[in-house]
């Protein structure tokens, strides 16, 4: 099974925790940006 | 920025974080909020059945028509919001009893029919429906908005989860990220109170506004 971390460098890794704090604490106070239908979110 | 991954699996794993996020963020916002779920949970029970149903609609309509119309109902919510400075201070509840729910699932299955349907800004138009339309403050409208996340979340991710799209381990490393954020964020909204979500809020639609607008104008 692929789990997304065979082929990433740290450096790919600190960009989605960052990008992950980030999202999460916007979607925290105000219910984000993201959502289920785009890829590109 | 993970070579190979396509966007399938970059949906299914972003939605595998958010799942975290969204949990620790309504988890915290329970517990120091204590949000009325006799309104969040029949919103979040048709906001499931509705996003649902606006995914299957999702595949008969092409989403560049509708793009603009979005753009132009998040400068409209902005306008909204930015006009009225004291939208969303304290709650003051416009309808009551049966009339309240009644609304209150009305929202819910909009909402979680645009979010399987087309999906940006679902967060925001909902925080503002709640604020808006039923007259909730800010604080409680995001509090209950979360709920309405997690069971949208939770319905995308059974659906990704036994199809194989989710990459597990990147999708518990954005997991675990998500839920310190969600956390950080939950509490910073408790803490600071509605005047503090409504301005993070302004400027989340904007910075939307100004993304949707830069994919428009690139034909993307």
């Amino acid at each position: 099974m692929l789990t997304g971390l065979e082929d990433i460098t740290a450096a790919t890794v600190v960009m989605i925790v960052l990008a992950g704090l980030a999202a999460g604490w916007i979607d925290a106070v105000v219910g984000g940006v993201a959502c289920s239908s785009c890829p590109s979110c | 920025m993970v070579p190979g991954i396509s966007p399938v699996q970059a949906l299914a794993t972003n939605k595998m974080g958010s799942v975290f996020g969204t949990t620790t963020s309504a988890v915290t916002y329970y517990r120091r909020v204590h949000p009325d779920l006799r309104t969040a949970l029949p919103m979040a029970g048709v906001a499931l059945g509705g996003s649902f149903c606006g995914a299957i609609v999702a595949t008969l309509l092409p989403a560049e028509v509708i793009k603009p119309v979005i753009v132009l109902a998040l400068v409209g919510v902005a306008v909204f919001t930015a006009a009225r400075p004291q939208l969303g201070r304290d709650t003051g509840l416009r309808y009551e009893g049966r009339r309240h729910l009644a609304v209150a699932i009305v929202i819910g299955l909009v909402i979680g029919f645009y979010d399987g349907l087309l999906g940006p800004g679902t967060g925001t138009f909902l925080v503002i429906a709640l604020v808006a339309i039923l007259g909730y403050d800010f604080l409680q409208g995001s509090a209950k908005a979360k709920i309405v996340n997690l069971a949208t979340n939770l319905g995308a991710i059974a659906f990704f989860l036994p199809s194989g799209h989710v990459l597990l381990g990147l999708g518990l490393i954005l997991g675990a990220a998500n839920m310190v954020g969600g956390y950080v964020g939950a509490r910073m909204a408790v803490q600071r109170g509605a005047g503090f979500i409504r301005v993070v809020f302004l400027i989340v639609v904007f910075v939307l506004i100004a993304r949707l607008g830069y994919d428009l104008l690139l034909g993307r």
